[in-house]
Parts: C-alpha cells; sequence; structure tokens
C-alpha cells in the first residue's frame, strides 16, 4: 500500500471479450486523460499532479476521502474548473463545447430550479443535448413513480436527486460523471439505480462514479481510483486488487484510508 | 442555442415580473376610474378610503415594478450562473458569451418594458382626451420645426439619443455583472465583495468620466473649438461628433466590463 | 437461486462457479440459449465486462460455447455435466468427511449419522 501508482489501467477485458467493439479508431483514444495536472486554490493544492489514462467501456470508481480531490477532478473533467497547470482531455480534446456534448454530469447538489415541472427540464435538456432520449427518461421516471407534471419543489430531495440522475442516464453520452449517484437514495432506489447504470452501459461509454459507498457499487465497478491529498494512490482493477490482495476494495480503502 | 437560453431565461423571468406589470396597470385603470368618473371628489371621509389606498397601491407597485426588475435581472445571474444552477448552466455545450448574451439581452428586455409600462401607466391616468391631442399636435410641430431647421438629421438625432439611452443600459448591466463576477473570486463574503466591487467599477468609471470631461475643457478653452462654429451645419457636426463619442465612450465601458465577467465566467469560475 | 458474493475473490471466478452450478442443477438446461450477457449482468448486479469474462472463460472449459451471430449457448454435451457434477459432489462429500473426522466422527458413524438425519429431514 504504496507508492504512486501513475499507470494505464489495464484494459483486460479488451481482449477477452467476443468482438462487440465497433472498429473506429476513436476507441483508441482514452475517453479521459490527464497530464501531470495541478489545481490549486487560494488555500490549498487540490490536485498535484494527477496522471490518469481511462478508456472507453470501463465503469470506474473514484474512492478517496474528504477533500482528497475527487469533486476538482470531475468539475476540471466537465469544465467548471480550469486547470493551474498540466493538461486534462476528454477524447483527445479540451473541455469545452465539443466535450460538454459528450460529457454527462451528475453533480452532488441540486441543479435544478424549482420552478419548473418534471417535462419542463426534460424538455430543457432535449432542447440543448441532441443525444437526450426522452422516451428513456419518461419510462424511468414511471418505473420509479414519479409524475412527469409534479413542479420539482414539490419533491422531496430524495425525489430531486432521482430526477438528476434519470436526466444524467437518459443521454447517450460518453462520458458520465457520477458524483455521489446513491448517497441520498434508499435501498430500493439504490438497486434500481445501479441496475439502470448497468443496463445502460456501451462499449463505447465510460461511467465515473465518485463515491463514498464502495461496498455497495463495487460488484458494477470495473477498475478502481484511489485519490488522497490531491494524487493518485493507486489505479487497478477490481479483479487485481482481490487476487493480489485477497480481498475487497471496501476493505482495502478502510486500510489505507485508515483515521 | 442562445435562442433556446433566451427562451429560458424569458420563461423564468415572466413568472415573476408580467404579474407585478398587469398589477401596476390595473391600479392605474382603476385610479383613472375614480379620477375620471369624480368618485375622487364626490367621496368624503370613509368613502375615499378606497380611492386613497388604490393611490397607495398604484405608488407601491411602481416602486416594486423598478425594485423587482432591478432584483430579478441581479437575482438571474447570480443564481442561476454562480449558484447551484450553475452546475447545469454552465454544463452546457454552450460559450461563456452565449450564456452571458442570453442574461444580458432578456435584462435589457425587461428595462425596457418596464420602462413603457411605467409610461402607460401614467399615460393610462391622466388620459384626456384635450390633453392628448395638444400633446400629439405640440409633437408634430416641434418635430416639423426642427425639420425646417435642420432637415433630416433630426431624426438621426433622434436615433443617436436612442442609441445612448440603450448603451447605457448595456453597460449599466454589464457593470452589475462584472461586479457580481468579481465577487465571486472571493471564496467569503461574496455579496459584500460585489458591492465592494461595484463601488470600486463606479468609482474608476466615475474619476474617467471627470477626467475627461477635465480634459476636454482645457482642450476647448486653449483652441476655441466651441467658439469657432456658429453656423447651423457645422454645430450639428459638432452635436452629432459628441453624441457619437457619447456613444462610443460607452461602448468601451460596456465592452470592458463584458469582457472582464467573460473572463471570470470562463476561466475563474469556481462553484461551491 | 440467488447470486451471492464473497468479498475476497474476483467476482468473475465466482461468478463461473455459480454460473456452472445453475448448468449443473438444471436451471440452465443442456443446449439452451443463455441470457444476453447485459441481462445476466443485470440479474447478478454486475459489471457487464465482469459478466463478459466470467462467460469467455467458460467458453474455454467448454462449458459454453458462442456462436457468432446467435449468442452464447450451454453445451449439449449432457455427459461434461454429469461429469463435473459428479466431482462436485465428490469435493463436497470428501470435504464434509474430513470436516466430521476433525470434529471427532469415524467414517461409519458419519455415514450412519447422514442416514438418520436424512430420514428426519423432510
Amino acid at each position: 500500500m504504496n507508492n504512486d501508482e501513475n499507470k494505464l489501467l489495464s484494459d483486460s477485458a479488451e481482449n477477452d471479450s467476443t468482438s462487440n467493439y465497433t472498429n473506429s479508431n476513436v476507441d483508441n483514444i482514452p475517453i479521459l486523460e490527464c497530464k501531470n495536472l495541478f489545481k490549486t486554490f487560494a488555500n490549498a493544492e487540490a490536485l498535484k499532479g494527477i496522471d490518469l489514462t481511462i478508456k472507453r467501456g470501463r465503469i470506474v470508481g473514484l474512492l478517496g476521502p474528504n477533500g482528497s480531490g475527487k469533486s476538482t477532478l470531475i468539475k476540471l473533467a466537465n469544465g467548471l474548473l480550469t486547470p493551474s497547470s498540466g493538461e486534462i482531455l476528454i477524447a483527445g480534446n479540451k473541455p469545452g463545447i465539443e466535450t460538454k456534448k459528450i460529457v454527462s454530469y451528475l453533480p452532488e447538489r441540486t441543479y435544478l430550479n424549482d420552478w419548473m415541472k418534471v417535462s419542463d427540464i426534460i424538455n430543457f435538456f432535449n432542447d440543448f443535448y441532441d443525444n437526450f432520449n426522452p422516451k428513456r427518461a419518461y419510462e424511468m421516471l414511471q418505473k420509479l413513480n414519479i409524475n412527469p407534471d409534479d413542479k420539482l419543489k414539490t419533491m422531496s430531495k430524495g425525489t430531486k436527486e432521482k430526477v438528476q440522475l434519470i436526466l444524467v442516464m437518459s443521454r447517450d453520452a460518453d462520458l458520465y460523471l457520477l458524483d455521489e449517484p446513491i448517497a441520498g437514495v434508499d435501498p430500493a432506489a439504490r438497486d434500481y439505480i445501479l441496475n439502470t447504470i448497468i443496463t445502460n452501459y456501451n462499449e463505447n461509454a465510460t461511467i465515473i462514479i465518485s463515491t463514498h459507498l464502495i461496498s455497495d457499487i463495487e460488484r458494477i465497478l470495473d477498475d478502481v481510483v484511489f485519490i488522497s491529498y490531491g494524487k493518485i494512490f493507486l489505479t487497478k482493477s477490481v479483479d487485481e486488487i482481490r487476487e493480489t490482495e485477497g480481498k475487497s476494495v471496501d476493505t482495502l480503502f478502510r486500510e489505507v484510508f485508515k483515521c | 442555442m442562445l435562442g433556446k437560453l433566451m427562451k429560458y431565461e424569458l420563461k423564468a423571468t415572466a413568472r415573476t415580473l408580467i404579474p407585478l406589470y398587469i398589477a401596476l396597470l390595473t391600479f392605474a385603470i382603476i385610479n383613472k376610474i375614480f379620477i375620471g368618473t369624480g368618485l375622487a371628489n364626490k367621496l368624503d371621509g370613509f368613502g375615499s378610503i378606497p380611492f386613497i389606498l388604490s393611490i397607495f397601491g398604484y405608488g407601491c407597485t411602481m416602486a416594486a415594478v423598478f425594485i423587482v426588475t432591478f432584483f430579478v435581472i441581479i437575482q438571474r445571474f447570480y443564481k442561476n450562473l454562480l449558484g447551484d444552477e450553475g452546475y447545469l448552466m454552465n454544463t452546457l455545450p454552450v460559450t461563456t458569451i452565449t450564456n452571458l448574451t442570453s442574461k444580458l439581452s432578456i435584462a435589457t428586455f425587461w428595462n425596457i418594458i418596464s420602462g413603457f409600462v411605467a409610461i402607460l401607466s401614467i399615460l393610462i391616468m391622466a388620459f384626456n382626451p384635450d390633453a392628448f391631442s395638444s400633446f400629439f399636435q405640440d409633437l408634430f410641430k416641434g418635430l416639423s420645426e426642427g425639420y425646417s431647421e435642420v432637415g433630416i438629421q433630426i431624426y438621426l438625432i433622434i436615433i443617436e439619443v436612442i442609441l445612448i439611452v440603450l448603451i447605457y443600459l448595456l453597460k449599466s448591466l454589464t457593470m452589475i455583472y462584472a461586479s457580481i463576477s468579481i465577487g465571486h473570486l472571493f471564496s467569503k463574503h461574496r455579496i459584500l465583495s460585489a458591492f465592494g466591487a461595484f463601488m470600486g467599477l463606479s468609482f474608476i468609471t466615475g474619476a474617467i468620466s471627470t477626467g475627461i470631461a477635465i480634459a476636454i475643457s482645457f482642450m476647448g478653452k486653449n483652441q476655441n473649438l466651441f467658439h469657432q462654429h456658429l453656423d447651423t451645419s457645422s454645430s450639428m457636426l459638432a452635436v452629432h461628433t459628441f453624441l457619437i463619442c457619447v456613444i462610443l465612450y460607452n461602448l468601451v465601458f460596456f465592452t470592458a466590463y463584458f469582457m472582464i465577467t467573460n473572463y471570470i465566467l470562463k476561466n475563474k469560475l469556481n462553484l461551491e | 437461486m440467488s447470486w451471492d458474493f464473497n468479498d475476497d475473490r474476483p467476482i468473475y471466478v465466482q461468478l463461473m462457479e455459480q454460473i456452472q452450478l445453475r448448468i449443473i442443477s438444471g436451471i440452465y438446461n443442456v443446449g439452451e440459449k443463455l441470457p444476453s450477457v447485459r441481462d445476466m449482468a443485470s440479474d447478478a448486479s454486475v459489471n457487464p465486462n465482469t459478466m463478459q469474462k466470467a462467460l469467455t472463460e467458460l467458453e474455454r472449459t467448454g462449458l459454453v460455447f458462442s456462436q457468432r451471430t446467435s449468442g452464447r449457448f450451454i453445451t449439449e454435451d449432457s455427459n461434461m455435466i454429469k461429469d463435473i457434477r459428479n466431482s462436485l459432489a465428490k469435493e463436497q462429500i470428501e470435504n464434509f468427511i474430513y470436516s466430521m473426522e476433525k470434529i471427532g466422527y469415524t467414517k461409519q458413524e458419519t455415514i450412519e449419522l447422514v442416514e438418520n438425519i436424512s430420514k428426519e429431514m423432510k
């Protein structure tokens, strides 16, 4: 439990799977790449030289204690922050309009304006994102018993979070950035959300989940990235960790980040 | 994309402002009824209370129209771009300039509308067929006199004045936006810093304006610029030059404030 | 049958075992077409890549085979299945007898105990 492993996440699945990959060169460009990425704020260095490469078709867990730089990294990826130095690239491009089209972001906060109805916000997303699928959104709303004609301000926080998640997963994005997607949600909905992530999975897209609730999501992760004090601590696949350490990612995390 | 942003901006703000405008016009009409039918004069004591209330209501609503319009504009910028909603707005596939332009254009729109509604409400209350027609008569008389003196240029001057009002409006709005953005740069006491920035920018603008005014008056004194041109055509040129300089002057400030705001939103954004 | 995973071994290995179990016990029949990777992953609440890996490994053992356009199928070879079932059973029984020996029962005592208790069981 050791050194800074800034290596490429091994994409072992690529060798085994029977061929659902498209043939385009697009697959060879990592969906997310950080090169010596630094982000400094007035009072703190949030990220100190991050090197990371994540390929398409992976479900990745971004794990670390509070203040480790998880949120900062995610905000850099969706253009809400600009790097102090170094580079961050989405499918080879710097964050901008082109990357925002293919990145679907779920923040920890509620970002919906209260006066709208659910159907209004669906129209909003449909207006601005070409790859938004309203039909999928309405199906998911129905499964979770949310009435599209309800106004957002009449909903509980948990329901609003579900709506946000549905909106985010209804986009056919290339990169999904989910910041604590299951934290404020009841266990039944949690299962539904994890299930949604699995069934929406496609080999062309990558999902990065930043969370504390590791044991719940460990089974759906391909790879994990441990981040601590602004540096990458390790990047490994879940299988590798279980094989080499003989313990679950959750257990390893607790050991590594013991207070 | 800009059109879509403007559409949503309009929807979000209309819900608050339109009822207010309607209320203002309603009060105006009620007051008109009181005045026009002479009820105001006839009712005494308790009977006059409804009228007084109505006038009071009108006054409050008029004040509210301007205050609320002002607050809505600030709040839309502050909450929608720099608050929690900023997580949505700033990750849309649009440039910061587009976002800014949509806010600015709708804010300008409501400012103009509120001005019109205010004037309309006054007209309603003061409506008097005779006064009206004599007003228009005087207006046309003034215009044609102006036309006979300086020709088509009278309309040009009117356009220039309208442009001045417009550019001044834009400048003020962008100055407010720039102040809020500068306030955003601080991690604590953002609202206080925004006020401070506003004071600071006002001061700077005032200082530069005063400085230029003093410089011009010196130049003028030394060169007798203004005393030389007494005949109509070159004094018209002076007037045009003056007006256009005012437009350009405000345009420069507008551009500066716009660029400051854009730079901060694009590169220094730091949502909580 | 539900999917049970423990923490210390890779999930794809555990998936392989549990899919094998389902094949042997007849939940998946001989020659039957398996659901899609995505459906199976969703059912087991695991990452589709992990399910894919498990199935690919199973293909190597021959228990499962895939046809390019039609998907994955359980082998037709019921003898292979029977052999696997038998060897699993043997393993279980051997482990059981060793465990009983640790507690202190001889093999004969264990067998008698098994007979008596299974008569009591429904």
